[in-house]
């Protein structure tokens, strides 16, 4: 899907969800939770979590990537609680962090999970699933982002087992999400009427985002980062920008980042701006003549200097948005600049 | 151990990569050469009987004369040859000292050594310790080359030691090492699924950089699309490897006269790309006849008018 067709798509799914079904009844129904809390899990992760909206539990996880300092917690993962069923947004970082969020909606008092959704194939999202599979709970997510998670996903376990531990990893395995999003967009479990807009290859290779008109609350996966920069190596670099930005423009009143507070939609915008700087200078260095290494080099976007990731994974990302536009130049026969 | 080369003359397939044809051009010495090398160094690495010394060498990049793998390379490329090391300017190697991608880690030759004339810059070996196949390129130049800078992308396997081995007219040689951090490329998905880079197997785009004067040396930069699939990537859905499928060689000419001539192996990134220089005499043709290890091969060509100066 083109970019500008995509965004306008993305705008109109957004409306027109925001449109759907936001009955006074529901919003009043909801759970009387606490507007935030800090929960220990058996395991002993801590879950230090908010609620948004009416019915919407945030865990917000750690910034930097999972690590033995943040207890492997890296990125927000939640809860979306309705009247008769409850829906659980990702999966965390390992199996232990699964079961935790399982726990935290029974402390909660929560109506009974019924399924998880998965955003993106990323580790905060993706290596938890165990948990839920054990509960036999159906696990939601794109053709596309299953067949990562089965085809790449079990490197990146390995990988994160070194860097986490055995006993941190313990009964996390890969598990391939089996359900697909409704053609129609629009999923319904419980009393929860949900809507899951397919956004296609930007953040990562088949992108999902998921509103709740009722409460106005967007989960936008990693097409939101707050305060850490988008890590392009699996995105498409050329289509990140437009799909955020039309995320930005949607009139929900909270969006849940990846990573980062939640906040209004327009808090996604330092991402963009980002990925739009990014490649103006890579093209820039590109019309100039400049080779792969130079414009690692040259392109240093210091105004994102202070977000978590830019001394890690900058440098990549010019590498990455360098590659996509010799890509598109190869595929539509034009000058890679 | 390590096995024994097959000899391609004798119509056997190597054991490895699994796809490749036996060589049936002129490069086939050459070929011979890489495979060799190849294979002794990857042997040496998958023997995984390295002392405890030597694997703590190889993390820390000390000592690159030391290093196992380059010792067999040498003997096998040069032989008791004298080696000189490169005084700085003469001949610089350009690496990132930590790779952000271990499947594409840009690599850059740049040299004060002429092309053309006495004593002038003939070939260069660009070899990487710790690959399965250590020998990732070797290119040759011509007085049409202009300048004997160049820079490709490459694949690394582990920490090691990445050198340009340049040799002269005379038959001098000379070396220039940088120890590189990164692991797992040759191994890694490749960034493009399998029927896309199929579909556009082969497209190229040549492009020069700057304003092109007669008689100067002038940049040009080559993209090839083609996965360069290294045999070593497991697709794990499959759980089957996806055969070795790699560019071969690289043939560039200016006006029908060579520019420069590149033999290539698995170490070369997923679409290749390769920027050098030429010099244009006249109004002309820029063309690449590529060749990859199916025996396909792909054609490409900019037309060039020159300015007089």
């Amino acid at each position: 899907m083109a970019a500008s067709s995509r965004r306008d798509w993305l705008r109109a799914a957004a409306r027109s969800v925001l449109q759907l079904g936001a009955t006074p009844a529901l919003l009043t129904a909801c759970a009387s939770f606490e507007r935030a809390g800090r929960f220990v899990s058996a395991e002993g992760l801590v879950l230090p979590w908010q609620r948004v909206g009416s019915r919407h539990i945030v865990v917000v996880g750690a910034l930097d990537d999972p690590a033995p300092e943040n207890g492997g917690t890296s990125g927000n993962v939640g809860l979306i609680i309705g009247r008769s069923a409850s829906v659980a947004v990702n999966g965390g970082s390992s199996a232990a962090h699964g079961r935790a969020l399982l726990a935290l909606a029974r402390e909660l008092g929560a109506a009974p999970v019924r399924a998880a959704v998965v955003t993106q194939p990323l580790p905060q999202q993706v290596m938890g699933l165990a948990a839920f599979d054990d509960a036999g709970l159906p696990i939601c997510a794109t053709d596309g982002t299953a067949q990562w998670i089965a085809a790449r996903c079990g490197t990146c376990l390995e990988r994160l087992r070194a860097t986490l531990g055995a006993e941190r990893m313990a009964g996390t395995r890969i598990v391939v999400p089996a359900l697909r999003p409704p053609a129609d967009g629009v999923w319904q479990v419980g009393d929860l009427l949900l809507r899951l807009p397919r956004v296609g290859h930007a953040a990562g290779p088949d992108d999902l985002v998921l509103h709740d008109a009722a409460d106005g609350v967007s989960w936008a996966g990693a097409l939101g980062e707050v305060g850490r920069l988008p890590d392009l190596r699996d995105a498409d670099p050329l289509a990140l920008a437009p799909a955020i930005e039309a995320l930005a423009d949607t009139p929900a009143r909270w969006v849940l980042p990846d990573h980062g507070p939640p906040g209004p939609p327009s808090a996604l915008r330092g991402a963009a701006d980002y990925v739009r700087a990014l490649e103006r200078e890579v093209r820039r260095g590109l019309d100039d003549g400049k080779g792969l290494n130079e414009l690692l080099r040259a392109v240093t976007l210091p105004a994102w200097s202070g977000w978590v990731g830019h001394d890690r994974w900058h440098r990549r990302n010019v590498q990455a948005m360098v590659l996509r536009l010799e890509g598109r130049a190869l595929d539509e026969d034009v000058m890679p600049g | 151990m390590c096995p024994v080369e097959p000899d391609p003359v004798a119509g056997l397939a190597p054991a490895w990569p699994p796809s490749a044809a036996p060589a049936a051009s002129a490069a086939r010495s050459r070929r011979r050469v890489l495979w060799h090398a190849g294979l002794i160094a990857g042997g040496a690495v998958l023997a995984a009987l390295a002392p405890v010394s030597t694997l703590a060498q190889i993390k820390s990049g000390d000592n690159p004369d030391a290093s196992p793998n380059w010792l067999k390379i040498r003997a096998s490329l040069f032989g008791e040859r004298q080696i000189a090391a490169a005084e700085a300017g003469v001949l610089q190697l350009e690496t990132p000292v930590r790779a952000e991608d271990a499947a594409v880690v840009p690599v850059g030759v740049r040299t004060r050594l002429p092309v053309g004339g006495e004593h002038h810059l003939q070939k260069l070996w660009l070899i990487i310790d710790n690959n399965p196949s250590p020998v990732a390129a070797v290119f040759d130049f011509t007085p049409q080359s202009g300048r004997a800078d160049l820079e490709t992308r490459v694949r690394i396997d582990e920490y090691t030691h990445v050198r340009a081995v340049a040799q002269l007219s005379d038959g001098r040689l000379m070396m220039a090492t940088n120890f590189v951090k990164a692991s797992g490329g040759c191994s890694a998905p490749p960034g493009k699924d399998q029927a896309a880079a199929m579909a556009s197997l082969g497209r190229m785009k040549l492009r020069v950089e700057g304003d092109v004067a007669a008689n100067q040396p002038v940049q040009a930069q080559l993209m090839v699309s083609h996965p360069n699939n290294s045999g070593l990537a497991m697709d794990q859905l499959t759980r089957q490897y996806t055969p070795a499928h790699y560019v071969r060689t690289i043939d560039v000419r200016y006006a029908g006269e060579p520019v420069l001539k590149a033999d290539l192996d698995i170490s070369i990134s997923e679409n290749p790309n390769l920027r050098f220089y030429f010099v244009p005499r006249t109004a002309g043709e820029l063309t690449a006849h590529i060749v990859d290890s199916k025996d396909l091969s792909f054609d490409g060509g900019l037309k060039i008018q020159p300015a007089a100066l």
